[in-house]
């Protein structure tokens, strides 16, 4: 039986494509917790940054005294920070006849000497401000990025290079107890300035710098932030539909096979239920309960279990008439057992894939819940899914439609792994609507 | 007539159903809006309990609160307000959002049917057809703040929120109407490819009658059976979407106030806006079952 439904299901190119889809999207979203730094760390000084950006700003002019409380040393006992110092000046500059005349920040022309070999451009060039960097050596020939004629070259910002150094900041209940430089204390304050810092350390352990898809206003990171949403989005949406199909293939299997009265009084209930707007009872019920995640399953849950009753009463109804039922009752079988052990596996196929239509449905509804603030909470902390992060990043649009990512991320990967959903279902109906016409003949 | 019978008899008791359902919940709801840090003076806790009648046995507590909403006399928690005026004075709006949508989401999906089965499997079909699946998949709170950062926000063409002119109308119709217009498209597109080789169609081909002739007469009338059947939960999806719609573009209309009455547990309002809700969708049930009968002769017969 499964073999025939996945024959059918793997010629459906799309349908194939959401399931590899909704595959990554799972094994990403399980792994979270190994493969994404933790969602939760807040790091204010950095504030949002596009994705693909490197931590530039770790300890952004956070300055460190011994004996003081700092708010990067706060949260933990030892910081190391490998950086290498660089005091920035500003020169300006000037081509004359093929070679560079460099005037120092106080306007003094400085000889070749002055201005180190194969010192580093790092600031902007330039009157439109464009970061460049490159090798200069004066007195030498120019690179060849600097003659171009229509760019004046004006100012240029050099750094000297120096050694890499390590700094360690031991930290005790929050407050600076030692500051070392390269393993040397230093008793003095520092101010540790963010933009060259190479690698960062807290409690040996090593601080992600890197942010694949950028970080919101807080500086956590947002690669995380999806995938842990997706965690619990995903999550509502397996254990719903697992408790709609547990109400659902009960109610229906009851109705089918008791027939009769209780049947005609079961299905007028469905008809009953049907036309009652679940969603809003549920945000009723949300404003009326506490917001914890079991409360989200049996409310998510008890929203879709109405056609799934339907499909099952409806195979029920036919197989009941089956000469394996006759057996089984003749056998002395009670009820349940017939139910459960002979009826419900019969009709699982069509039943599992109405489940796989399911699944977007409650985690569509999950995130519009989560969207206008009624999403999970627990102590009281609403925790992220999907419709959280969307209604996060529309705040982060401000008015100027800025921070873009920050809606972006978090939409596409809820309507992606939505659609994604989808296709499988759709595939899998279509996959086994050909046995169910089979079976007919 | 049976089938719209028979929604005539389940009505009242759905209705019932969402009254008990929502009076259930209020009554168990454990924050309530008076809760203080300090323990209240049980003399103070009787009295009030007696002015909100909450001393009364249940079911007489649940007449009286129903009879509240159905003549809108219920207090809300505003000091002085009542459901009733608090409804009254944002309905309009909502209706109005919820009315444009459905126009243009009939509309615009009818029209995406008939260009895609103009020429079946053409580039037009394929686009209109696989933008109609992904655009059931986005949720109207996704398709919102995307078009508040392009229309709004990137190019300034329209109002990011807001609510006042026509132009403020604009973005939050198109949101809401974006889902309803797909799944219209699809079942009007499924229904069209179905009758393609009907033999009234085959006939009204072979007495010469238009290609866009037959489409717009002889086949789009089975087609628009399955769009009439699906305005009843196209109705229900408007009113959910209108939620966060409102939200998402600061309309001031139920569905904000929806929100805003869930967010401060404003029970009796949360209470009396389900209620509307759920009235005004099984009014729009009845009203699609009377549409499927007016196109389907079958209907009527069955």
């Amino acid at each position: 039986m499964n073999g025939t439904l996945w024959s059918h299901f793997r010629r459906d190119r799309w349908a194939v494509g959401g399931l590899t889809v909704v595959v990554v999207v799972v094994a990403l979203c399980v792994l979270a917790p190994w493969i994404a730094p933790p969602p939760e760390e807040l790091r204010p000084w950095l504030g949002a940054r596009p994705p693909l950006s490197r931590d530039p700003a770790v300890a952004l002019v956070n300055r460190f005294a011994p004996g003081e409380a700092t708010a990067l040393a706060a949260g933990c006992r030892q910081l190391e920070l490998t950086l290498s110092a660089g005091a920035d000046r500003l020169y300006r500059c000037a081509l004359r006849r093929g070679s560079l005349e460099i005037r120092g920040p106080d306007a003094r022309l400085l000889d070749s000497l002055t201005v180190p070999l194969g010192a580093v451009v790092v600031g902007p060039l330039g009157v439109e401000g464009a970061a460049v960097a490159g090798e200069l050596r004066a007195g030498g020939a120019a690179p060849r990025w600097l003659v171009d004629p229509a760019r004046p070259v004006r100012y240029l910002r050099l750094s000297e290079a120096t050694a890499v150094q390590l700094w360690s900041i031991d930290c005790n209940d929050g407050r600076v107890s030692a500051i070392r430089c390269d393993g040397v204390p230093v008793d003095h304050e520092v101010e540790l300035r963010g933009e060259r810092v190479l690698a960062l350390r807290a409690d040996g352990r090593e601080r992600n710098a890197f942010h694949l898809l950028g970080t919101d206003q807080q500086g956590r990171d947002l690669w995380s932030r999806t995938l842990h949403g997706g965690r619990l989005s995903l999550l509502v949406g397996l254990v719903a539909t697992a408790v709609s199909l547990c109400i659902g293939v009960l109610y229906g299997a009851i109705a089918g096979y008791r027939g009769g009265r209780t049947d005609a009084v079961m299905v007028a209930g469905i008809n009953i239920l049907d036309a009652v707007p679940f969603l809003f009872l549920v945000i009723l019920l949300m404003t009326a309960l506490d917001r914890s995640l079991i409360i989200f399953f049996a409310a998510l849950g008890a929203v879709q279990w109405l056609t799934t009753a339907r499909i099952v009463r409806a195979q029920v109804l036919s197989l009941a008439a089956g000469d394996f039922v006759l057996a089984a009752r003749s056998a002395g079988l009670p009820p349940w057992r017939i139910i459960t052990r002979h009826l419900v596996p019969n009709c699982l196929g069509p039943v599992l894939v109405f489940a796989a239509l399911t699944v977007p449905a409650v985690i569509l509804e999950e995130s519009f819940l989560s969207f206008i603030g009624l999403g999970v909470q627990q102590d009281g902390r609403p925790l992220d899914s999907w419709g959280s992060l969307v209604a996060q990043g529309m705040a982060g649009l401000g008015s100027h439609g800025g921070q873009v990512w920050l809606l972006a991320v978090p939409a596409l990967a809820m309507t992606g792994t939505l659609l994604a959903l989808n296709l499988v279902g759709d595939g899998l109906r279509a996959a086994l609507d050909p046995r169910l016409a089979r079976m007919a003949r | 007539m049976n089938h719209l019978l028979r929604r005539l008899v389940y009505a009242p008791l759905v209705l019932l159903v969402i009254a008990l359902a929502t009076f259930a919940m209020v009554r168990s709801a454990k924050g309530g809006p008076f809760d203080a840090e300090r323990a209240i003076d049980p003399t103070v806790q009787a009295a009030q309990a007696k002015r909100m009648g909450f001393d009364r046995p249940l079911p007489e507590q649940f007449v009286r609160t129903m009879a509240g909403v159905a003549d809108g006399s219920l207090p809300t928690l505003s000091p002085g307000q009542t459901v009733g005026r608090v409804i009254a004075g944002k309905a309009a709006t909502t209706a109005l959002l919820g009315g444009c949508a459905l126009i243009l989401a009939v509309l615009t999906g009818i029209a995406l049917a008939l260009a895609g089965a103009a020429r079946p499997s053409s580039w037009v079909d394929r686009l209109t057809g696989s933008s109609a699946m992904a655009a059931v998949a986005v949720p109207a709170f996704v398709i919102g703040p995307v078009l508040v950062l392009v229309f709004g926000l990137w190019l300034p063409w329209l109002p990011a929120a807001g609510w006042g002119t026509w132009a403020h109308l604009i973005l939050p119709v198109v949101a809401l109407a974006t889902a309803p217009a797909a799944r219209i498209a699809r079942l009007a597109r499924s229904t069209l490819a179905e009758s393609a080789n009907a033999d009234h169609v085959r006939t009204a081909r072979a007495k010469g009658v238009g290609s866009w002739r037959v489409l717009a007469v002889h086949q789009l009338r089975p087609a628009l059976v399955p769009v009439a059947a699906y305005l009843g939960t196209a109705s229900a999806y408007l009113l959910t979407g209108s939620v966060v719609i409102e939200q998402v573009f600061q309309v001031p209309g139920l569905g904000s106030e929806m929100i805003q009455a869930a967010m401060n547990r404003d029970h009796n309002l949360v209470m009396a806006l389900t209620l509307l809700f759920g009235s005004l969708i099984i009014v729009c049930n009845l009203l699609a079952d009377v549409a499927v009968m007016a196109i389907d002769p079958r209907a009527r017969r069955a």
